[in-house]
């Protein structure tokens, strides 16, 4: 499935819009545990070179620029899957333990691990009078 | 829960990928005629040719490249994974399943033979590629005619 993203540019004070770039939406499991929350992500044609994992606004936004292209001198005969590069945006309601947080990237698969920030619990003394 | 889905749809959901797959049946035309073997995960593919080449690539993330198993018997090439890691989610909460982790099997059928000597295979980053040649006997060939006065 592809989607459509718009794209801002800043030049020289102006905002450009772009609105042609096109992005594959990733398949994604989600887990949680009373730790973290964990993300896996199939982004074939993307190695840990080539993607980002930004969190800002409680938007978290996981890109990957694939390496895949279509060959030079074939024409497809059969075409089973679209190519391009991958964007999922998140909206993360609970806040997120950044420094502890981790990302895997292995064949094409990366695992995200969000850990979650732990409540601070104060215990008020209650004093008879 | 702690995320909320902004963006979902991709071909990897079970809906989709069965969609995928009554589409991949319905107009796929020779190539998908080999299909999927019945309760295995169909990952995708697309087929380039060239006068001489084939070129097969296919879908496979979290897959090693010790788990998969390749053969070519004339015109149809199998493509089997079998994915030897078991993930421990105890303890965890599913909130969205699209991956797909299962075992595949699929057979892709050309429309004309390959040399299986010629066939060389490489997998990067979760893609597996195949490069095949045409067999000689199916190469396309020119005929000269003689015109007779």
């Amino acid at each position: 499935m592809l989607q459509q993203e718009m794209q801002k540019q800043e030049t020289a004070g102006q905002t450009v819009e772009k609105v042609n770039k096109r992005y594959v939406t990733p398949s994604v499991n989600i887990y949680e545990s009373v730790e973290e929350t964990k993300i896996i992500f199939d982004m074939p044609g993307v190695d840990e070179k080539s993607v980002e994992i930004s969190y800002e606004k409680d938007i978290l936004t996981i890109e990957g620029k694939n390496s895949y292209s279509v060959p030079e001198g074939f024409e497809g005969a059969y075409l089973g899957f679209k190519t391009g590069d991958y964007l999922r945006k998140f909206n993360v309601n609970k806040p997120v333990d950044l420094e502890k947080s981790r990302a895997i990237m292995k064949n094409g698969r990366l695992t995200l691990h969000l850990s979650k920030v732990k409540p601070n619990t104060t215990k008020i003394e209650v004093k008879a009078e | 829960m702690l995320l909320n889905v902004i963006e979902r749809n991709g071909y990897g959901q079970s809906l989709w990928n069965e969609l995928d797959r009554l589409h991949d049946e319905l107009s796929g035309g020779f190539f998908s005629r080999g299909g999927s073997t019945r309760g295995f995960h169909n990952p995708p593919v697309n087929v380039y040719i060239n006068k001489d080449d084939v070129l097969l690539t296919a879908l496979v993330p979290g897959f090693d490249p010790s788990d998969i198993e390749l053969s070519i018997i004339e015109n149809r090439i199998q493509i089997k994974g079998t994915n030897k890691r078991v993930e421990n989610q105890e303890g965890y909460e599913i909130h969205c399943q699209e991956v797909e982790n299962k075992n595949f099997d699929r057979t892709v059928e050309l429309p004309f033979r390959v040399d299986a000597n010629k066939a060389d295979a490489k997998f990067k980053n979760g893609i597996l590629s195949v490069n095949l040649s045409k067999a000689e006997a199916d190469k396309p060939k020119k005929i000269t005619v003689q015109i007779e006065n």
